[in-house]
């Protein structure tokens, strides 16, 4: 299944496709730091048309949090 | 490009590069708040045309005076080329903001204190870095305890931002060489509710919107371009439906709008328009097809016209082919077509000056006039750095210019050069003549020998360079004064001196001015105990007017574009010009 979070991961952390899973998270890939925080939050606002409020975006702390999160928002074609 | 699609494409670009290549430019942004998510948007704006990608560094968080003072070994590796520094009053003066808010007298002279200090760094920035520097001009402040809409109480937030900005750009402006971003009229243009982002802030002290950020990217790049392009000369504008709404020859003297009602109100507005942008220098021009009498009666009868006849420099009201008349415009005001807008209602008209002079750039009046105005205004490509002396003037000059064509005329060449009375005033660079001579470098292109760019910091690093020497001159005679016209710039070597750049105005060719300055230079040579002069050609595509400069004032050629003379005492000072000293040497 194609899988578009996972590919928006992957081109802002620069980490290929198969290395990504929703264990994903800033304490075990070191280019997730605090400017790609940022830029994962305005990509994904951007890419599933949704905006996301201050709680939405502290509690995405994994890839797999994230996804919780968007589904939570009604996004269903991740 | 949609934003989204520009981040993916700048991301792209930087993954290709390959770790450790460190050329090319290389932009510092620092600022007192978060500021990376400019980076993908002023990358991309800025790549070059030979598709190189500028190296973008956001230097650690609120390190502004760090930067000023450290940046040499903060960016050791890669030396930068522009150093952008951004300021907001909510994070820099913070403290002080509120205290003025809650009625505390001394809170603004706390923050002048502060801004002063910024200032000083930014002083000592411009006196050590050579690239272009660009400071921002705080956007208005807009906190939660203070409220834009309360400007009945005297203690506002606008009012400590009004002073503070004032404050700032006179002490900016002393400083030769520093150019602003001004986020304050960004903001005001995109508005403050889609400027800002209080998540985003409160998250990661980022306050702006990525469609601000896109906005200032803009900005911001245009400035830097402006660092080293010339800026358009001069304005072409058709007469119907452009400088005023109708057709003279149909409607009449009459019918046509102009005036204080609209439609008339949008074609004074941008008589306005052009009014202002002739007194930055722009020269003003008419190409229109139209019975030329019926255009001036149009100036001299219609109380709704702003602009005058002595207004415009050149005219073409005929009804020939637009582009024909553009290109003898472009003659007869001895510019490039490169330098020229051209302003029309008519799409045919515009279609055709594109395509028979794609370097005109060209502008169509919108099909709805009220748009016209502010759209026409939101082209920036007249802006200046600086606006000389002579940018001011220059309208009158080529008014001047007008008597000596017709002196010309009537004279042979050699009769006509002394009845001019040219007098050539030889001198030593300062600093007052840095806004004129780096203009002159950075736009100088047919009489330049090495075509060698720099910024106003470069150029004013040059004047204490031991072993540099930088001089200019000016021009004049019976009809006027052309002002400061060209810049020489003089490298000592072992027993040389070195021409590293020569450029000089084409509005003064062919007076045998040249002659002059080589007397000049070479009377310096022989009094810093000099034995040879060098000089260099580097061809471009546009400076093959002097290729055989060297050849002709008695030079050798050393190959490669390489010219020496070790004969100084033969270059004289002609015997029809006049040398008026105010330095000697």
């Amino acid at each position: 299944m194609a899988n578009r979070l996972i590919e928006l991961f992957s081109n802002v952390l620069g980490v290929e496709l198969e290395r990504l899973n929703d264990e994903t998270s800033p304490t075990n890939t070191p280019a997730w730091d605090s400017v790609s925080s940022i830029m994962l939050i305005t990509e994904i606002e951007a890419l599933f048309e949704v905006e996301l409020s201050t709680s939405d975006i502290e509690s995405m702390s994994s890839l797999g949090r994230a996804r919780a999160v968007l589904q939570r928002l009604g996004v269903h074609e991740l | 490009m949609s934003l989204i699609e520009l981040r993916a494409r700048w991301l792209k670009a930087t993954r290709s590069i390959v770790p450790g290549e460190c050329s090319g430019e290389h932009f510092v942004i620092a600022a007192t708040f978060t500021a990376n998510p400019l980076v993908p948007y002023l990358g991309v704006k800025c790549i070059g045309d030979d598709g190189s990608i500028p190296h973008i560094t956001v230097a650690p968080y609120d390190q502004l005076f760090q930067v000023c003072l450290n940046w040499q070994s903060m960016f050791a590796s890669h030396a930068p080329t522009a150093i952008v520094l951004m300021w907001r009053i909510e994070d820099f003066l913070r403290s002080e903001l509120q205290e003025f808010l809650r009625g505390n007298s001394d809170a603004l002279d706390r923050a002048f204190d502060k801004v002063e200090q910024l200032r000083a760094a930014i002083l000592n920035l411009r006196q050590g870095f050579s690239g272009a520097i660009v400071v921002s001009i705080p956007p208005f402040p807009h906190g939660p305890d203070h409220d834009i809409r309360a400007a009945r109480t005297g203690v506002t937030a606008g009012m400590f931002h009004r002073r503070l900005i004032d404050k700032w750009i006179v002490g900016i402006n002393d400083i030769a060489g520093v150019s602003f971003l001004d986020l304050d009229s960004r903001q005001r243009l995109v508005g403050i509710e889609r400027s800002g982002d209080a998540r985003k802030w409160y998250l990661y002290r980022q306050p702006f919107t990525e469609e601000f950020w896109h906005e200032v990217a803009e900005d911001l790049c245009t400035t830097l371009k402006r660092q080293r392009s010339a800026a358009k000369k001069c304005l072409v504008v058709d007469c119907d439906n452009t400088l005023w709404g109708g057709i003279i020859g149909e409607d009449g003297l009459e019918g046509i709008a102009l005036g204080e009602d609209f439609p008339g109100s949008v074609f004074r507005d941008f008589q306005q328009q052009l009014l202002t942008l002739r007194s930055k220098g722009v020269m003003l021009a008419i190409c229109s097809k139209n019975n030329e009498h019926d255009v001036w009666d149009v100036f001299d009868r219609h109380d709704g016209m702003v602009l005058k006849r002595e207004h415009f420099v050149a005219h073409r009201i005929n009804w020939h082919n637009k582009g024909a008349n553009i290109e003898n415009i472009a003659k007869e005001l001895n510019i490039g077509l490169d330098s020229i807008v051209f302003v029309d209602d008519s799409p045919i008209e515009i279609d055709f000056v594109r395509n028979t002079l794609p370097m005109v750039h060209c502008i169509q009046v919108p099909g709805d006039v009220a748009r016209f105005p502010m759209s026409f205004n939101s082209f920036r490509l007249f802006d200046r750095e600086q606006v000389s002396d002579e940018d001011r003037v220059r309208s009158e000059m080529m008014l001047q210019e007008r008597g000596r064509k017709a002196l010309g005329t009537s004279l042979s060449a050699e009769e006509f050069t002394k009845a001019l009375q040219l007098s050539v005033d030889f001198f030593e660079v300062k600093a007052e003549h840095f806004t004129r001579v780096t203009q002159l470098i950075n736009k100088t292109n047919q009489f330049n020998l090495t075509t060698k760019r720099r910024t106003a910091g470069e150029v004013s690093n040059l004047i204490d360079a031991p072993g540099a020497k930088m001089f200019a001159w000016r021009v004049a005679d019976r009809f006027g004064d052309y002002g400061l016209v060209g810049v020489v710039i003089l490298i000592r070597t072992a027993n040389a001196i070195d021409i590293d750049t020569l450029l000089m105005s084409c509005r003064v060719l062919g007076r045998g001015v040249e002659n002059a300055v080589f007397a000049a230079v070479a009377a310096y040579a022989r009094l810093q105990n000099a034995s040879k002069l060098r000089g260099q050609y580097i061809p471009t595509p546009k400076n093959s007017l002097v290729a055989d400069l060297y050849r002709d004032q008695g030079f050798k050629p050393l190959g490669d574009g390489h010219w020496e003379s070790d004969d100084l005492e033969k270059f004289l000072w002609p015997a029809h010009i006049t040398r008026v000293t105010n330095t000697s040497l």
